[in-house]
């Protein structure tokens, strides 16, 4: 949006208000060193930018204080902007007044970065590599970009913050238990740390079997109430007697008892074997029938002959047999009974320990767990000896007493072992403090693991933010790079349009903008030389090349900003050429007038002579001139009157030498310009301060050159040059005395003389275009002269017909 | 020369791809209706749609 004006007071150099009316057109302010030029420019940085506000420091005292007028209060400063929609920013010390879009413009300027001093040129071209990367890449519109960056670091930051914030709980969590265990310990530092020293601990108190702490803190806080009951001492001493119990039980069943069994059974058997004859059934009966008959006679059953003696014999060896498996038999009970006895003696011992260390289970299930056959026996009452006896021998008297002899052996190390428990536990501090840490546990184990979760959580959450962030990271450098690569061709195009091949400092050549990525990005400025390309183009460079350098740069960076839809399209450049020749200074205004139509351009100049050539070259540039300042007053500004429109009045009301003066300042301007719009060739001289005589005739020469290729009058021009051949006598007599010069020149001649000049401009320069009608191709070869908007234009005339033309197209 | 406009979608997709690379689901799904909502310059909300793309979700222990 153009601005419309700006209203300054109590900035710098202006006290009280002073309007700059720019009408929504581009600004040119001419004006002298130290005539407040910059006091505007830097009244509108505070405006658009908020960069140079007044401060209220006393006068004097520091560089802000100096931006406010030296006179006035801290309070008295004041800007107003205003645009072409209405809409307005107003600044005071401390304070922004925005109406209609206001606040929107003075976001996108801040944004557009749109002013360029002389005293900043050289800045770019002095940064560091890496500052210099981020003040392009401040041009590249990646604010969101940034703000997302910046969101998401909030987010990392704050997701840092809870896991910070958790682990700190957890470490307060975990301090108690840390100061409950032993020094022997170290310290916890997690969940499952804390876990593996409470398991480490139980084990010292003998409660390590299984190994879950829940079931280790009910023992240990089981032994804990136990020991402070001194419940310990009297199980101990139940255990000392169980072990001797357990030692007298031992070797009841030796092997040898075992055997002893086995050879009654083998007895026992063989007797058996023997009554089982066949005949033993009948003995007595067959006994009988020998006895009932005589001696000698023969026996019906078994056909020997009757012999009592034999029979006597043999019954008394029977009934012999009968009382040794009667003997064997009660031997057998007697044995069996024993193994019972012990085996249920057994079980009371192992009942007895069950009863001590908390066995559920069937108690000789403590001492043999996989036996059942033992396990069968215990079920049989002592009174049953039968069936005693017949599971004993089932099982077999050498591997019941081997069975036996394990249990026992078992029992008699579990004892010791429960002993052993009891009397580590014996601590009842020690078990107290266990007890504590413990209960502790069990109470804050869910919530340790809840927390360890979340940490652990968040840790994969931070990993993958950063992931993110680093991407983001890495791509918006790479976006960023890759553009200012892009941008960087447009440096070389402008720096060519600047300094175009072919010309006699071709030698330096374009610069190149080196954009590489690490760390955060570097950005190097090289230059060329000779064909080489030079590090640091300061080396090489003139002045005036390194601040053409610096101009391109902004100009280019300018043309990528303008791309983004709410930029201001402004630029405000402030006495940007005082070290390039005003041969580079006019291709400059070339460039902006071409590429920056869009632009409303704000220059500020001391330099006469570029300040005539932009306002020439520069569509609708409004012009202001600065003719004097003073410190109460401030800077004197008028409008910069056309020389056109100054001989116009003179010519109306003027004499003969205020004609002549008029007419010199017109073909002054008017020289210089067309010197380059005809490519007239004069002397080089130093800062190019021509006279009017040292270019009119050459000027002449080639206009009357042109006019002779075309076979044109150039519309009358041809016509006003016999009147016209004064021009120098008139010059050359201005120092004269008014009525000298009168008699010399009369107004009527005069005003002859000032008409032809007038005419002459007015045939040659278009005022619509501003510009002057150019021989094209060129003036060496021409083949017709027209203005840019072919508003004015000479053609070569055809052989036919030889007269001149003079062709108005429409515009 | 790229538009400024363009330039920060640019960098967006261009980081979000490389985060998609290394977690797979429906990380492009997600992001896409960040696009939708306008939420696509919400680093909290790209964070959260990654999260929800990589299946994380944060247990409180309050």
């Amino acid at each position: 949006m153009p601005i419309e004006s700006v209203s300054v007071r109590g900035v710098r150099g202006i006290r009280e208000t002073v309007h700059f009316g720019l009408g929504g057109q581009s600004l040119l302010i001419h004006g002298d060193n130290g005539t407040g030029k910059s006091s505007f420019e830097r009244a509108l940085r505070w405006a658009l930018v908020a960069e140079e506000e007044p401060t209220d420091d006393a006068a004097h005292t520091t560089a802000e204080s100096y931006r406010r007028h030296s006179e006035v209060d801290p309070a008295f400063p004041l800007v107003k902007v205003a645009f072409s929609d209405g809409s307005s920013i107003e600044v005071k010390p401390g304070e922004v007044i925005t109406k209609g879009n206001g606040e929107t413009l003075r976001a996108a300027c801040k944004l557009a970065s749109p002013f360029l001093r002389r005293s900043e040129l050289l800045d770019v071209l002095s940064f560091r590599p890496v500052d210099r990367f981020q003040y392009f890449e401040s041009f590249l519109g990646l604010q969101k970009i940034d703000s997302t960056i910046t969101g998401l670091a909030t987010l990392r930051s704050s997701t840092e913050g809870r896991r910070s914030q958790l682990a700190s709980s957890l470490a307060s969590a975990l301090e108690p238990f840390a100061a409950l265990l032993p020094r022997s310990h170290s310290r916890p530092t997690g969940g499952a740390d804390l876990e593996q020293s409470a398991i480490a601990w139980a084990g010292e108190f003998g409660f390590g079997d299984d190994g879950k702490p829940e079931q280790l803190a009910e023992k240990v806080i089981a032994a804990a109430e136990s020991a402070a009951r001194g419940d310990t001492s009297r199980q101990r001493a139940r255990l000392e007697q169980l072990l001797d119990d357990f030692g007298v039980t031992k070797g009841e069943l030796s092997p040898t008892t075992a055997t002893e069994l086995e050879s009654l059974i083998a007895e026992k058997s063989a007797i058996e074997q023997l009554a089982a004859d066949p005949h033993a059934a009948t003995l007595f009966d067959h006994a009988l029938d020998h006895f009932r008959r005589a001696p000698g006679e023969t026996c019906p059953v078994c056909g020997q002959t009757i012999d009592w003696k034999a029979t006597t014999l043999a019954l008394e060896q029977r009934v012999e047999a009968l009382s040794q498996y009667r003997s064997v038999i009660a031997a057998m009970r007697t044995s069996v009974t024993r193994f019972h006895c012990m085996l249920l003696e057994l079980e009371k011992l192992a009942t007895r320990l069950a009863n001590e260390v908390g066995h559920s289970g069937p108690p000789l299930s403590l001492l043999l767990p996989a036996n059942p056959d033992l396990l069968s026996l215990v079920a049989i009452p002592q009174s049953d000896i039968d069936r005693a006896t017949q599971g004993i021998l089932a099982i077999g008297p050498s591997r019941f007493a081997a069975l036996f002899d394990q249990a026992v052996a078992s029992g008699g190390q579990l004892t010791e072992f429960r002993l052993n428990q009891i009397q580590q536990a014996s601590d009842v501090a020690a078990l107290q403090t266990a007890s504590a840490f413990f209960k502790k546990l069990v109470d804050l184990r869910p919530q340790i693991h809840l927390v360890e979760s979340e940490i652990s959580a968040l840790t994969v959450e931070i990993n993958l933010q950063d992931k993110i962030l680093r991407a983001l990271r890495r791509s918006r450098q790479d976006v960023a790079a890759e553009t200012l690569t892009a941008i960087q061709d447009v440096v070389s195009e402008y720096y060519l349009a600047i300094h175009p091949r072919g010309t006699d400092d071709d030698e330096t050549g374009a610069p190149s903008i080196d954009v590489q990525r690490h760390g955060k990005g570097s950005a190097f400025v090289r230059g060329e030389f000779h064909g080489r390309q030079v590090k640091d183009p300061a080396w090489a460079y003139s002045d005036g090349h390194l601040d053409t350098v610096a101009i391109c740069i902004f100009l280019a960076l300018r043309t990528f900003r303008s791309q983004q839809p709410d930029d201001p399209k402004l630029m405000v450049l402030d006495d940007i050429v005082i070290s390039i020749d005003l041969g580079h200074a006019r291709r400059l205004i070339t460039l902006l007038k071409n590429s920056f139509q869009d632009h409303q351009i704000i220059i500020l100049t001391h330099n006469g002579l570029f300040a005539h050539w932009c306002k020439s070259l520069i569509p609708g540039l409004r012009k202001l001139q600065i003719k004097s300042w003073s410190l109460t007053s401030g800077p004197g500004i008028g409008d910069y009157p056309s020389a056109r429109e100054q001989i116009d009045a003179a010519l109306a009301n003027g004499t003969a030498k205020e004609i002549a003066v008029r007419l010199m300042e017109m073909l002054d301007e008017w020289t210089a310009e067309g010197r380059y719009a005809f490519a007239v060739a004069v002397p080089a001289k130093v800062g190019e301060q021509y006279t009017l005589t040292e270019i009119w005739e050459p000027m002449i020469k080639a206009i009357k050159g042109m006019s002779k290729s075309l076979d044109s009058d150039l519309g009358g021009a041809m016509g006003t040059l016999e009147t016209l051949v004064d021009v120098p006598a008139v010059r050359n007599l201005l120092g004269a005395h008014e009525n000298e010069f009168a008699k010399e020149f009369p107004r009527n001649t005069m005003v002859e003389i000032g008409t032809a000049a007038c005419r002459l401009v007015d045939a040659l320069y278009c005022s619509e275009c501003r510009s002057f009608v150019l021989p094209t191709p060129s003036r060496t070869s021409i083949v017709m002269m027209h203005c840019p908007n072919h508003h004015k234009q000479y053609v070569k005339s055809p052989p036919a017909a030889k007269a001149s033309k003079q062709s108005v197209a429409p515009a | 020369m790229t538009e400024i406009s363009d330039l920060s979608n640019e960098v967006i997709v261009r980081a979000l791809n490389a985060v998609a690379e290394e977690i797979p689901g429906t990380l492009h799904s997600d992001l896409l209706a960040l696009f939708k909502i306008g939420a696509i310059y919400d680093g909290q909300a790209i964070a959260k749609a990654v999260s929800k793309a990589a299946n994380l979700s944060v247990p409180h222990a309050n």
